[in-house]
C-alpha cells in the first residue's frame, strides 16, 4: 500500500498540479470575481476588505438593467455581421495568400511575405484618419460592412496560413502532379484538407478579433442603430457615476457568444494548434 | 502566371461576395426645408438622462419648426479619437460636447467658431469664471471662447471618519491648507501601517496653484509653475511619499485606482466630486456611514479645482446660427439648473446658481453637504489646467516626472524644470 502511494505521487507531480492549480485561478479567478460582482444587490459593499465571493443580496436586477438600457439583441446581431464577413474573408483571403506564400515559388514573393508582417506593427492610431477617409471615400461609412472592412484578413492570420502549408510534405502535391492535377485542384483538393484545423485556428480568431473590436468601429460607425455590442455596452460607463455591478453583468452578457461560438469548435481549435505549431 | 491571376481573381470575388453579404444601411436622408442640426453628448444616454435630453429637444423644436435637432452620443471610451476623426474627415457634429483640453484641439486645427466674434453679446450670459474657462488664446489660437460653458464640476474632499480617528486625527476638524495637510500626512505614518493619506501629489495643476504657484503666464506663451512656489510644494510632497503617506502605486500615471483604494479603506482623503458621494453610497455602503466631507486644499481658500464643460461649434456647420441658438438654449440658466440637479453638478450660467434649489440644500446627508461646500467653491474658485496642458502635451509628462522625483532619482526643482521645458516645446507646434 505504502510503497504503491510512494510510486503514484513524486515531487514533480505534485508541483505539476500546483502550477495547474495556479494558472486555473490565475485565469478563472477574474472571470469568477465578475459573475460575483454582476449579482451582488445594492446592499453589498463592493470594495469590501476582505472581498467576498457569495452576494449577501443576491439580485439578477443588473442584468435586467443591462437589456433595459442596451438593445443586446440587436447590437449582437451587428457584431455576428461584422463577424461573419470577418470570419469569411479571413479563412478564404489567408488561406489563398498562405498557399502562394507558403508553397508557390514567385518572384517577390519574400518582400509581399514581409511586407504582410509588417503591417503587424502599425497600430489603429496611426491609421485610423486616413482609413476612415477612404472608408467615406468608398462612402461606407456608419456601415456594418465599414465595420469589418479593414480587418477582413489580417497579416497574423496570413502567417498562420503560410507555416500551416508549408508543413505538408513536397511528395504529396508531387503525387497529385504526376497524376495529372493542376495547380487550382492541388490547392484545393490536395492541400487544403490538410490545414483544415489551422482555417478553424483563424476563424476563431477573425470571430474574436472582431467581436471584441472597439475603436474602429467607434470611428467608422456614428449612427446608433448599427453600433457593435462592444459600443452598446461602453454606454453602461456612467459619466459621473459608475457601477461596476452594472458593467460586470454588461460585460459577462457579451462574452455568452464568445464561449458558446469557442465550445463549438473546441476540439477543431486544439487540433488545429497542434498542426500549425508542432508539425512545422 | 495563369494560375496565380486565377487566385486573385477567386479572391477578388470571396470579397466581393462578402461585402454583399453584409447588409449596410443607408446614409441618412438630408431634411428638405428643415435645418438639421446634430448635437453630440459624451456618454449622457443613458436611463437617467436621456429624458432630459429628450425633453429638451422637443421643447425647441416646438418653438422653431424650421429646425431638427439630431441628438448624438458618444460611448465613454476613445472620444478624443472619434472627435479628431470627425473634424479631419468633415464630419463635425454642429454641436460637439467637451472639456476645455478637448475642445482646445479641435479650435487650434481651426474646427470650432471663436464665439466671442460670432456673438459677442453671449459672454454676459455666464459667469466671468466660466467665460474665461472657455476662453483660449495664444500659439496660433485667435483669443477668444471656443465653446458655450455648460456643466461646472467640482467637489469636495472625503475624509474616512474612522480612519481619521484610528491614526491620531480629529475627524471634527479636517484639514484645509496645505500645512495642516502635510501634518496630518506625517502624524498618519506616525500612527498607523499601511493606511495612506491619500494620492495626491503635484501633478495636477491645482496641487501647485493653490500652493501660490502661477501655472502659466498670462499670455499663455509660457509655463511658469517651476516658480518658487512649485518647487517648495513639490518639495513638500516628495517628503510627504518619503514618509509614506503616499501610496506607491499611485505614481504609476497610467493607475486610475484612487478610488477603489479609498473604498477599500487604504487612504484617509480623496479629492472628489459632489457626485461621488452618491457613489460611495451605492458601491461602499458601510465606507458611506463613516465619511465626511471638507473642502479643497488650499491656502488661499479658493477652489482651483473647478472644471468646465463646453459646448462647441463647429467652423463647418452649414447652419451655425441655428446651432449657436441651440446651444445657448442647452446652456441657459433654467435648462443647467434642470440638469445640474440631476447629475449634481453646477450650472455655468448667471444666475444658475441663485436658484431656489441651492439656497436650500438639506445638509443631513453626505452628498448634501458635499453638494453645500462644493457650492461654495464654484462660486469662488476657477480652473487652473490651462486648455492646452492637454494629456500628451504635458499632463502626462509631468506624472512621470513627478514619480521620479519622488522616487528619489532626481530633485523636485528638476521634475518641474523638465516638463516645463517639454511643455513650453510643445506649445509652439
Amino acid at each position: 500500500m505504502a510503497a504503491l502511494h510512494r510510486k503514484r505521487i513524486t515531487v514533480g507531480k505534485v508541483l505539476q498540479y500546483l502550477v495547474l492549480l495556479l494558472v486555473f485561478l490565475l485565469l478563472v479567478g477574474p472571470f469568477v470575481w465578475e459573475i460575483s460582482l454582476s449579482l451582488k444587490g445594492s446592499g453589498d459593499n463592493v470594495y469590501a476588505v476582505p472581498p467576498y465571493l457569495v452576494p449577501k443580496t443576491p439580485t439578477l436586477d443588473n442584468y435586467k438593467r443591462v437589456f433595459d438600457q442596451v438593445p443586446v439583441f440587436h447590437y449582437m446581431l451587428n457584431s455576428l455581421i461584422v463577424a461573419c464577413i470577418s470570419i469569411v474573408g479571413n479563412i478564404a483571403l489567408s488561406t489563398m495568400a498562405g498557399y502562394a506564400l507558403g508553397r508557390l515559388k514567385w518572384r517577390g514573393r519574400g518582400f509581399v511575405f514581409a511586407l504582410f508582417m509588417g503591417t503587424m506593427v502599425i497600430p489603429l492610431e496611426g491609421v485610423m484618419i486616413s482609413q476612415f477617409l477612404i472608408i467615406k471615400g468608398m462612402g461606407l461609412q456608419n456601415t456594418l460592412l465599414a465595420c469589418a472592412l479593414p480587418g477582413l484578413v489580417g497579416a497574423i492570420n496570413i502567417l498562420l496560413m503560410t507555416n500551416a502549408f508549408k508543413s505538408i510534405p513536397m511528395e504529396l502535391e508531387e503525387a497529385a502532379m504526376v497524376d495529372g492535377a493542376n495547380l487550382w485542384q492541388r490547392f484545393w483538393r490536395i492541400c487544403v484538407p490538410q490545414v483544415k484545423g489551422t482555417m478553424t485556428v483563424v476563424g476563431i480568431f477573425a470571430f474574436v478579433g472582431a467581436w471584441n473590436d472597439f475603436l474602429w468601429p467607434l470611428i467608422a460607425i456614428s449612427d446608433e442603430k448599427n453600433y457593435t455590442l462592444t459600443l452598446g455596452m461602453n454606454r453602461l460607463k456612467g459619466m459621473f457615476i459608475q457601477d461596476p455591478r452594472l458593467i460586470a453583468a454588461g460585460a459577462l452578457v457579451s462574452l455568452i457568444p464568445i464561449i458558446i461560438f469557442f465550445c463549438c469548435f473546441q476540439r477543431y481549435f486544439f487540433r488545429g494548434l497542434e498542426q500549425g505549431g508542432l508539425k512545422g | 502566371m495563369n494560375t496565380v491571376k486565377k487566385i486573385v481573381a477567386v479572391a477578388g470575388a470571396a470579397a466581393m461576395l462578402a461585402s454583399v453579404a453584409a447588409c449596410g444601411s443607408g446614409s441618412d436622408t438630408a431634411g428638405g426645408d428643415t435645418k438639421e442640426i446634430s448635437f453630440q453628448t459624451w456618454n449622457l444616454k443613458n436611463e437617467k438622462y436621456t429624458p432630459y435630453f429628450e425633453g429638451l429637444i422637443k421643447e425647441y423644436e416646438k418653438d422653431h419648426p424650421d429646425v431638427k435637432i439630431k441628438w448624438m452620443d458618444q460611448p465613454s471610451d476613445g472620444y478624443e479619437d472619434k472627435l479628431s476623426t470627425q473634424a479631419a474627415s468633415g464630419e463635425l457634429p454642429d454641436i460637439v460636447d467637451g472639456g476645455a483640453s478637448i475642445l482646445y484641439s479641435l479650435a487650434k486645427a481651426g474646427a470650432l467658431l471663436n464665439l466671442s466674434k460670432e456673438v459677442p453679446d453671449a459672454e454676459g450670459d455666464y459667469y466671468e469664471g466660466a467665460w474665461g474657462g472657455a476662453t483660449m488664446t495664444g500659439n496660433g489660437i485667435e483669443e477668444g471662447a471656443y465653446g458655450f460653458p455648460w456643466y461646472v464640476n467640482d467637489g469636495p474632499t472625503y475624509w474616512n471618519k474612522s480612519l481619521m480617528q484610528q491614526c491620531g486625527l480629529d475627524p471634527n476638524h479636517v484639514p484645509t491648507t496645505w500645512d495642516e495637510w502635510f501634518a496630518a500626512g506625517k502624524t498618519i505614518t506616525q500612527n498607523c501601517d499601511g493606511i495612506y493619506l491619500g494620492t495626491t501629489m503635484g501633478y495636477n495643476a491645482e496641487d501647485l496653484v493653490t500652493a501660490g504657484a502661477t501655472f502659466m503666464n498670462k499670455d499663455h506663451s509660457k509655463y511658469t509653475f517651476n516658480d518658487e512656489a512649485g518647487v517648495e510644494q513639490l518639495e513638500k510632497f516628495v517628503e510627504s511619499y518619503k514618509e509614506g503617506a503616499i501610496p506607491p502605486e499611485a505614481l504609476d500615471a497610467s493607475w486610475s485606482q484612487a478610488g477603489d483604494l479609498f473604498q477599500r479603506g487604504n487612504l484617509v482623503a480623496m479629492a472628489g466630486s459632489a457626485y461621488s458621494a452618491a457613489g460611495f453610497k451605492q458601491n461602499a455602503p458601510e465606507l458611506y456611514k463613516n465619511l465626511t466631507v471638507g473642502p479643497r486644499i488650499t491656502n488661499d481658500g479658493r477652489s482651483a479645482s473647478v472644471s468646465y464643460e463646453l459646448l462647441g461649434i463647429s467652423s463647418q456647420s452649414k447652419h451655425p446660427d441655428e446651432a449657436i441658438d441651440f446651444a445657448r438654449f442647452v446652456t441657459n440658466a433654467k435648462n443647467q439648473v434642470e440638469f445640474a440637479k440631476q447629475a449634481s453638478v453646477f450650472p455655468s450660467a448667471k444666475g444658475g446658481l441663485e436658484d431656489a434649489y441651492y439656497q436650500d440644500i438639506d445638509d443631513s446627508t453626505l452628498e448634501g453637504q458635499a453638494l453645500k461646500i462644493t457650492l461654495e467653491q464654484v462660486k469662488t474658485g476657477y480652473s487652473s489646467r490651462p486648455a492646452e496642458f492637454t494629456d500628451a502635451n504635458g499632463y502626462k509628462y509631468f506624472q512621470q516626472q513627478i514619480a521620479l522625483a519622488m522616487q528619489g532619482k532626481q530633485t523636485a526643482k528638476e521634475a518641474l524644470d523638465k516638463t516645463v521645458q517639454f511643455a513650453n516645446e510643445r506649445l509652439s507646434k
